[in-house]
């Protein structure tokens, strides 16, 4: 078993100790939308406090600073083989996309590149509050690419979050990984005296969120791909945009609330 | 008269004053140095390449403002949500703006400074005949040139080295010459004085005493070397009157010169002249420009010319016994000169090893022509011309024109008495 593998194994072993917690945030929250959720535990939950986690421990185990803050870039992401990839792309102040290809989600590697296009940029910036948009024909053309099509006028057809709103749910999602951080914690140091010289903290990071991810799906925690079938469905014409991509778009101040972040990040440090 | 000399010395881009304020100079004494030349803009839209607000782009540079950077080097890296996206500089140069408002930041690519020396094609060294190589060459007399513009279409081709101006094309002799635009990047003082101020961290005045004449006409750059009167008649000098060891000196004529003599000068490497006239077609073969328009440091002479009087008459016999008498005194001449809005005209600076005297006035400059006084007229119909001041009048008084001006009756070399404004003379020998 490769060192890889393990550490796909152990994010699936992961998953039935986080469930509780991720449940009782679904309450707490009341969020009856499983994409919506869906794409909040990939944010909030994974991104946003699984991996600076797995960062500051790797850091204070001694890892190589180069190794530990490696952070994912477009261009190595384009050509990256690996199962869990999460690309949050900031579009102005106040929109955000957040772009995930993992297990059961879309695995296109190319379509990073639309959505880094000028004319996607403009294309997001005419979003409103609601999500809809002045459809833009490269932008559409882009969209199209993604997997969407004309048939509505919200065509990401994925829920929008403003910030404030997520803010508000910060607490929950700040306390979300104490129920695995024992077990996190062991996987990581197990990691660190078997990693070979060339694997840097985030390469580990995206094995383990891979399987985790898997396994969320798999034991139906998370439902984040297609439709429930209804009755009759299969005289309905397939249509494209019913694929979820893995996109998630985010509305509001964006940047005041990375700066929060960030400034909570530091004072941690200073405390 | 023995007045204050001032002058400003101002770097033209980017670079380091080398100087204080109180600090004595002399004439060669190198007070700020360039860092570069700047050269064209490169606009890289920072903002929109990483998707931020533009108001937030100096959170994400990597380069101050003027940093060098490579070309390819990262140059702003937004690291949100542990994503990093980043935009690589899209050529080498000098980080010149960051926009705040359009999210934009320019590089100021500098360019390369050249040899001080013209540099030369001849067709022997490309084993071509004459033909073959006026032929080959892609580029006109008088053009300005990139570094690494195609010159002439051999195997393989040649490419300009240095950005500079065609300044000849022989096809009788098979050559062509290319002047570099940009040779030095260092500032010297141009005058013997004390630093008095420093403005702001580009520019220094250096003042100083002596004798100070202005011209009308400039033509070339600064130079200074000792003066040396060559011809006190009223003709157009010939390459004959050209002492051989004029080299590095400022010749003074009270007449023209002629073509020869001006290529004598350029071979010998005589640093200026200071005239009474030119003919125009005489500089217009020489220099291939058009000295009606091209004035001042724009003409591309190996030397400065300074026209006392302008394009017509030769210099008045006082005003040449004057500027002679300083003869083998080092003179800096500046042919700097800007006929429209902020004129300049090209001047003479003299100055004296003594300091200024404790109880030194200050003359009110150009409003102090007198009756008596010998004026240059500086404006048409009678430009370039030589009068005597008969009287100035108190009121104001109707001119051809129809407007109202403080006028000044004159006679002129020839007996007529004209009416001129004040404004449109100039008091020969200095303010």
């Amino acid at each position: 078993m490769s060192l890889n593998q393990g550490l796909q194994e152990q994010g699936q072993r992961v998953a039935p100790m986080w469930t509780p917690t991720l449940e009782r945030v679904r309450s707490d929250i009341s969020c009856q939308d499983e994409r919506l959720f869906s794409g909040l535990v990939a944010f909030a939950g994974i991104q946003m406090q699984l991996w600076p986690y797995w960062r500051k421990r790797c850091e204070e185990a001694g890892l190589a600073k180069d190794l530990c803050e490696a952070s994912l870039s477009w261009q190595s992401a384009r050509y990256s083989e690996s199962p869990w990839l999460c690309m949050i792309a900031p579009y102005g102040e106040h929109a955000a996309l957040m772009h995930v290809q993992a297990p059961g989600l879309n695995q296109n590697r190319k379509l990073l590149d639309e959505i880094r296009r000028p004319s996607f940029l403009q294309f997001m910036r005419t979003l409103d509050e609601h999500g809809h948009v002045l459809a833009y024909n490269k932008g559409i053309e882009i969209l199209f690419s993604l997997g969407h099509s004309y048939a509505n006028n919200e065509p990401l057809r994925v829920p929008m979050i403003k910030w404030t709103t997520l803010t508000q749910q910060w607490p929950f999602w700040e306390k979300s990984p104490s129920g695995i951080q024992e077990e996190l914690n062991h996987i990581i140091d197990t990691w660190l005296q078997e990693r070979q010289d060339t694997e840097t903290s985030l390469t580990a990071f995206q094995q383990f969120a891979a399987g985790l991810w898997q396994a969320l799906q798999e034991t139906s925690v998370l439902q984040c791909s297609q439709n429930k079938k209804s009755l009759f469905s299969f005289l309905k014409p397939k249509r494209k945009e019913d694929a979820f991509l893995g996109n998630l778009v985010f509305y509001g101040d964006h940047q005041a609330f990375w700066d929060q972040i960030k400034a909570n990040q530091r004072n941690e440090v200073r405390a | 008269m023995k007045q204050r000399l001032q002058v400003t010395r101002r770097l033209i881009a980017q670079g380091q004053l080398l100087v204080k304020a109180g600090q004595k100079v002399n004439y060669n004494t190198i007070v700020g140095r360039l860092d570069y030349i700047p050269g064209q803009m490169v606009r890289c839209n920072v903002a929109d390449q990483l998707g931020i607000a533009p108001k937030y782009i100096h959170k994400t540079m990597l380069k101050e403002l003027n940093d060098w950077v490579e070309e390819g080097e990262v140059l702003a890296r937004n690291d949100e949500f542990y994503t990093e996206t980043t935009v690589d500089s899209p050529t080498s140069g000098y980080v010149a703006l960051v926009s705040r408002f359009l999210g934009n930041v320019f590089i100021r690519v500098p360019l390369p400074v050249g040899p001080k020396e013209p540099i030369w094609f001849r067709a022997e060294d490309y084993k071509m005949s004459k033909l073959a190589f006026t032929a080959a060459i892609t580029v006109k007399q008088g053009t300005v040139v990139d570094k690494g513009r195609l010159l002439l279409t051999t195997k393989p081709p040649v490419l300009s080295p240095v950005v500079g101006r065609v300044r000849e094309i022989s096809v009788t002799g098979g050559y062509m010459i290319l002047a570099p635009m940009y040779q030095a990047t260092e500032l010297p003082a141009h005058l013997d004085g004390t630093v008095v101020d420093v403005p702001d961290a580009s520019t220094l005045i250096i003042q100083g005493y002596g004798y100070k004449y202005q011209g009308v006409l400039g033509y070339g750059g600064e130079q200074v070397g000792p003066l040396k009167p060559i011809s006190s008649q009223n003709h157009d000098i010939e390459a004959s009157d050209i002492p051989e060891d004029a080299s590095d000196s400022i010749l003074l004529a009270r007449g023209g010169i002629s073509f020869e003599a001006l290529k004598k000068a350029e071979d010998l490497g005589v640093k200026g002249f200071i005239l009474g006239t030119i003919h125009p077609s005489i500089l217009r073969e020489y220099s291939h420009e058009d000295p009606l328009t091209v004035m001042g440091q724009r003409m591309d002479i190996p030397f400065s010319l300074i026209l006392m009087q302008g394009f017509g008459s030769p210099m008045s016999e006082s005003l040449y016994e004057t500027i002679a008498a300083h003869a083998g005194m080092r003179v800096a001449i500046d042919g700097s000169t800007q006929l429209r809005a902020g004129v300049q005209r090209p001047q003479i600076l003299i100055a004296l090893p003594e300091s200024e005297p404790d109880d030194y006035k200050e003359a009110q400059p150009s409003h102090n022509i007198d009756p008596g006084d010998t004026v240059i007229l500086i404006r048409e119909p009678h430009f370039g011309a030589s009068a005597k001041v008969l009287s100035i009048s108190s009121k104001l008084e109707k001119t051809d024109a129809g407007t109202l001006a403080a006028v000044a009756n004159l006679r002129l070399e020839d007996g007529r008495e004209i009416k001129i404004p004040i404004q449109n003379c100039q008091k020969s020998g200095g303010w």
